[in-house]
């Protein structure tokens, strides 16, 4: 029966909510080929601080890992214009990847919906950054993992495929919503995935 | 207007007309450092892959019939066959501006086995300019963008060389003068706490996606420069030499003291300002800093550094690293009211509120600068979007107007309604709203 409840009062959650909450991206354009100039780069058009703003009001934010071994680690964001407000996000786990936050990196805070307010804040971006064979600070961000926020439990999120490398993160279609540039190593493509 | 938006596609296509000259490319300088490695140089380098220089990075792709795509968020720039350009097997390493244009980059460059190549952006017809480095493996090429001539250079290491190639008639930039070192000299390096984490609390993000802005920025005339290491004829590290990013010239060198060799390996965080002297402290490996007359300290007992950022946007970068007593994250900085002493004056920049506002068919949105300033001016929507840069580099001292015509970087109108507009230098950052009324 308490399952029962709960189940209701998570579809209720998952109703209310807006943005990416059952809204998956979805591919927008495929191209053939793959990137040559990805390495140790991400391309975006926003700055580091506009990357590190959560609540869209310009100011970056302090994020922090906070370890939990009981419960998974998860991710506290202290408000930066007022440090006593903050962000808690936890991202589900499943059995291929129980610890999400810890083993992957946030690379940013992204308008991937459209909708920036205080109750709907900027979405997050993962990805684990992977060593690569190269010199001078290269690297490469796969297992890419899209989230919006909830207060009121984990956050749901849009996995983008284990395998798939993060390239870029910009509008490319001037819809208001970031799109998000990833290469499929298996179809050796890169493809543009964004909100409908 | 109209006329404005003529002139700007002109200058746009300018270096892609068939009759367009190549410009004489040469190696403008060799710098023997008996070695190879760079210690730092710019990170990703995103300036070498904005082809249509739009302060956005441009993707390159290789398709399976070995065409070079290049697209960017307004669609395909540019393909190039490579194969019928006679390249076998090229290695993309980046897009230069060789000639002084306010237009796209001019060239792409390629690494070939031991040779690079400059190919001139010019789908038509062509061209390459081949550079050859005998009895090497792959040379590797670290660009360097110098905005302030808006002339780029290939920057290749091969064998114990590193060759600086460009265009003969680019080379002349503006050099930068070293600042006046007029201000107080730190005697002690006491660093205050910003903050405490938790005891369970990591740093949430990367911080190499996160670089502070201007950290190999020796100077402070708002380019990277160059830091190369100096090795022994053993190959043993024994110094670093810093190079302007600008004019290539040597502007400090530091000799490695034997004692520090193996901790300043570990790594370079990058130059910054922390104790607010208005000199730039070096800071490298696990736990040292580096004063420009060569003084070594440990930043902290028991401290070891991951970063360099503005954590409390006092406008001076704070070093954060782990408490190794502690476990904890901390940030240490100077104080406020040092920090108020020392940095550079905010008044060097004056952003002026944009007329007429609001903003119905156009505003002229003005600026004036006290020194000259590596500034860049932008308009964002309500989301934080940078939407349109207004301009971006080293301005002399001065009056700037700007006409803003209320489109955003594509050419397209925005949509009525609020919008900031950010002046942003190294270590300030002034703001004004606009309404844009359709």
């Amino acid at each position: 029966m308490l399952k029962f409840i709960g189940s209701l009062l998570l579809l209720a959650v998952l109703l209310a909510a807006r943005g990416l909450y059952g809204q998956p991206l979805t591919i927008e354009k495929t191209i053939d080929g793959m990137p040559q100039n990805a390495r140790g780069m991400l391309a975006t058009s926003l700055d580091s601080d506009e990357r590190l703003d959560f609540n869209g009001d310009l100011v970056p934010e302090r994020v922090f890992t906070v370890q939990d071994p009981a419960a998974g680690d998860y991710l506290r964001i202290v408000d930066g214009t007022d440090p006593s407000r903050d962000w808690i996000v936890r991202l589900e786990g499943d059995p291929d990847r129980p610890m999400i936050i810890g083993v992957h990196t946030l690379v940013g805070f992204y308008n991937i919906d459209g909708i920036v307010t205080k109750q709907n804040p900027k979405e997050m971006v993962f990805a684990k950054r992977v060593p690569a064979q190269n010199r001078y600070y290269s690297y490469r961000l796969e297992d890419v993992l899209i989230s919006s926020y909830s207060a009121v439990g984990p956050s749901p999120r849009q996995p983008l495929g284990i395998i798939a490398i993060l390239i870029g993160l910009f509008e490319t279609d001037r819809d208001g919503k970031t799109e998000v540039m990833l290469v499929n190593p298996d179809t050796r493509q890169t493809e543009i995935w964004g909100a409908p | 207007m109209r006329i404005t938006a003529i002139a700007c596609a002109v200058l746009f296509l300018l270096p892609y007309a068939g009759g367009m000259a190549q410009p004489r490319i040469e190696v403008l300088r060799w710098l023997d450092k008996s070695s190879p490695l760079l210690a730092f140089t710019m990170r990703a380098q995103p300036g070498l892959s904005d082809f249509d220089r739009d302060d956005i990075p441009d993707i390159v792709i290789l398709s399976s019939a070995g065409v070079f795509t290049c697209t960017g968020v307004n669609g395909q720039l540019w393909e190039f066959d490579a194969g019928a350009a006679g390249l076998v097997d090229p290695q993309f390493l980046g897009f230069l501006r060789l000639t002084a244009t306010s237009g796209p980059a001019t060239h792409a460059a390629f690494i070939e086995q031991e040779a690079l190549y400059l190919v001139m952006l010019n789908n038509k017809h062509p061209e390459n300019t081949k550079f050859e480095f005998a009895n090497t493996q792959r040379p590797h090429a670290l660009g360097l963008r110098q905005r302030a001539s808006g002339v780029d250079v290939a920057i290749v290491a091969a064998n114990d060389r590193i060759a600086v190639i460009g265009a003969v008639a680019g080379v002349r930039g503006t050099v930068s003068p070293m600042k006046k070192q007029a201000r107080p000299t730190i005697t002690a390096y006491t660093l205050t706490e910003k903050f405490i984490a938790e005891a369970e609390e990591g740093l949430g993000y990367d911080p190499d996606l996160y670089p502070l802005a201007g950290e190999m920025d020796f100077d402070s005339d708002g380019i990277d420069d160059l830091g190369i290491l100096i090795s022994d004829t053993n190959g043993i590290p024994v110094g670093i030499a810093v190079h302007d990013g600008n004019s290539l010239d040597e502007r400090w060198r530091w000799e490695i003291p034997a004692q520090y060799l193996e901790r300043v390996m570990m790594g370079m965080h990058g130059f910054a300002d922390v104790d607010g002297d208005g000199k730039k402290e070096l800071y490298c490996g696990d736990n040292l800093v580096v004063f420009q007359d060569g003084t070594v300290r440990e930043i902290r007992d028991n401290f070891r550094t991951r970063h360099l950022m503005d954590v409390d946007r006092d406008g001076l970068p704070d070093v954060i690293g782990r408490d190794l007593a502690t476990g904890r994250l901390i940030a240490l900085g100077t104080t406020t009211a040092t920090a108020v002493e020392n940095i550079p004056s905010a008044e060097a920049m004056h952003l002026l509120p944009a007329h007429p506002h609001p903003m119905i068919s156009g505003s002229v949105i003005s600026f004036s600068l006290d020194r000259p300033l590596s500034v860049r001016l932008a308009i964002h929507d309500m989301h934080g979007r940078r939407v349109r840069t207004l301009t971006d580099g080293i301005r002399d001292a001065g009056v700037h107007r700007f006409d803003f015509d209320g489109t955003d970087a594509t050419g397209v109108p925005l949509p009525s309604g609020g919008y900031s507009i950010i002046l942003t230098s190294a270590t300030a950052q002034q703001r004004h709203g606009i309404i844009i009324i359709r």
